[in-house]
């Protein structure tokens, strides 16, 4: 697959939040402050987990047998690092870079950074087109985000029985959204792209 | 002892234990490749009975772990047990190719439901002769013409996008395997 | 609160909207959510058991990084145990069960005991009884809605199906969009249950 297909694939048809329900815990429960800063948080984590997974898979996993390791690799040496570099981060005088490092210390232990650096690194890409596959299946999983939170804000004003007020509404406008995503499978994108 | 030397000891200990439990999980691990080597390798056999296995390839791909080097009658072929899944069931077969990466036999083995189209002997049939260059159906639009099969499924598209991949990777590889040099080359069996 | 009369335990799954994401994906077929929701209980399990003997062992700088690790190798552990014992359904679990490690039912269980000054863990019933009541059922309606059987793991290669209809009911159920639904309305009717006894009581 080109990298264009792969890059509307990770966004459409394997959309971190619609397709494989990646920080829908986040996003039910509202964690939607910061978006600019908590996107690029989630970018370059992704990008930099799915990097270091794939590497260690293509030459150390695979060929001794030893894929269970992976998770064990992530929380012992990938998450304290990733905290690190957080905090580190955090003392910057620049507001902006700190905004990015308090939701790259709320990303470190997420299933959604691992998620994504999961599938980008398990499929049969090479190097460049897991991190390809990192960084588009952030911006879908921001995206879906943003609209979600955009319904859940309109759904606030509107006049809705207080049994589905909050998270079970924006699971059924996530369902409706997830459906409208089908639509946009890896056949279509296939015939248009190649 | 200083606080600090203490610190670098508790460190040490948790750090040892952390390894050893690491450890535990990396024997198991290995223990559990083997375990799965020698099923495919029994499911192969079923596939292709007069077949002797010279070399086993892993492969990186997420639906075949283990590309089988076989010499079957004077002539070598590779083998593999592939997942085939969609959204409603998923099966495994096992695949026998050509060094050129054409599929010259297939078996299904199991499947998370009776309905799934793998199981059908007719639906893997389909797939026969085909090899990494030329993919059937490349696209829903195709299986409109009257010589191509009609109705194209969610089943169809993912076992041809799975078979074709494992066609290209054989077809790809093959030319590597065969210099005994190769780095590919991975574990052997005599 | 009239706790003897409070049959209802506050739901990790339907309440407080945590570990969603393997909720979505894996329910689609029972054998699958059984996996899974085993390898939950089984690191949930581990935790209890091993965390109080890593706080005799470790300064309290240690516990959490170390209580994370554990998590993952519990997880990898299950991981290695279910390829062995159901290698085609752990194939379809595929990135779910290493998730485990990140389920955020399980490190909000891990946050609230892991206080300084805390030494006994409250053992994990009500998140275990409140996931279990709420993930098997889901699983079940979404497999006979969605793809029309019933099925459980086996120790085969293939799981037990117990009953299949000719066509799947609702095929939509069986996609992520389906479970997203499916578990916006179960919500939905939780809290109304809920707010319903809460406004029975005098």
């Amino acid at each position: 697959m080109s990298y264009f297909g792969i890059i509307l694939s990770s966004v459409f048809a394997a959309n971190a939040l619609l397709s494989s329900g990646f920080g829908a815990s986040r996003l039910a429960r509202g964690n939607t402050k910061h978006l600019l800063p908590s996107f690029i948080a989630l970018s370059l984590f992704s990008l930099f987990v799915a990097v270091i997974l794939w590497t260690a898979r293509r030459f150390l996993f695979i060929p001794f047998g030893l894929s269970a390791l992976e998770v064990v690799l992530y929380m012992s040496l990938i998450v304290p690092l990733m905290k690190f570099i957080s905090r580190v981060a955090a003392q910057s005088p620049g507001a902006f870079l700190r905004k990015v490092a308090e939701s790259g210390d709320e990303l470190a232990i997420s299933s959604l950074v691992f998620g994504i650096a999961l599938l980008s690194s398990k499929a049969s890409y090479t190097l460049y087109e897991a991190a390809i596959a990192a960084l588009a299946s952030s911006l879908g999983y921001a995206a879906a985000s943003e609209l979600l939170g955009a319904i859940r804000e309109r759904l606030e004003l509107s006049d809705v029985p207080t049994s589905f007020k909050g998270a079970p509404t924006l699971l059924l406008s996530a369902g409706l959204m997830a459906m409208a995503f089908m639509g946009i499978d890896a056949v279509l994108i296939k015939n248009f792209v190649g | 002892m200083t606080a600090i030397g203490r610190a670098r000891l508790e460190n040490l200990i948790a750090a040892t234990m952390l390894g050893f439990l690491a450890l535990l999980i990396a024997l198991g691990s290995l223990f559990a490749d083997r375990g799965a080597e020698a099923r495919e390798a029994a499911l192969i056999g079923r596939l292709s009975k007069a077949a002797v296995i010279k070399e086993i390839y892993v492969s990186s791909d997420p639906d075949f772990d283990r590309i089988f080097k076989i010499e079957d009658k004077g002539r070598i072929r590779y083998a593999a047990v592939v997942r085939l899944g969609s959204l409603y069931s998923s099966s495994l077969i096992s695949a026998l190719l050509s060094p050129e990466g054409q599929i010259l036999a297939l078996r299904f083995i199991a499947s998370t439901s009776s309905r799934a189209s793998s199981s059908i002997d007719t639906f893997l049939v389909s797939f026969l002769g085909r090899d990494g260059e030329k993919e059937f159906p490349k696209s829903r639009m195709e299986t409109q013409r009257p010589d191509a099969m009609s109705g194209a499924t969610l089943d169809l598209i993912c076992t041809s996008a799975t078979l074709n991949r494992l066609s290209s990777y054989v077809s790809d590889n093959a030319r590597t395997w065969v210099d005994p040099k190769s780095v590919s080359s991975i574990r052997k069996k005599d | 609160m009239d706790r003897h009369r409070e049959s209802f335990v506050p739901n990790p799954l339907l309440g407080s909207i945590a570990g969603l994401c393997p909720a979505i994906a894996v329910t689609s077929a029972l054998p699958e959510a059984i996996l899974l929701w085993l390898g939950t209980l089984v690191v949930l399990f581990f935790l209890w058991m091993s965390i109080p003997l890593a706080k005799n062992l470790l300064p309290e700088r240690l516990l959490t990084p170390f209580s994370l690790s554990l998590m993952a190798i519990s997880a990898s552990a299950y991981g290695v145990l279910a390829s062995v014992l159901w290698p085609l359904l752990a194939a379809n679990l595929n990135i779910y069960i290493p998730l485990i490690a990140v389920n955020s039912m399980i490190l909000h269980y891990l946050r609230a005991n892991l206080r300084p000054g805390k030494n006994q863990l409250k053992a994990p019933l009500s998140i275990i009884l409140g996931y279990s009541f709420s993930f098997i059922p889901i699983a079940t309606l979404r497999e006979i809605l969605g793809r029309g059987s019933l099925s459980l793991p086996s120790l085969t290669l293939a799981p037990r199906i117990l009953f299949e209809l000719k066509e799947a009911p609702l095929r939509i159920v069986a996609s992520p969009a389906g479970g997203f639904m499916i578990l916006g309305i179960l919500a939905a009717l939780y809290r109304f249950i809920l707010h319903t006894r809460r406004s029975a009581r005098p």
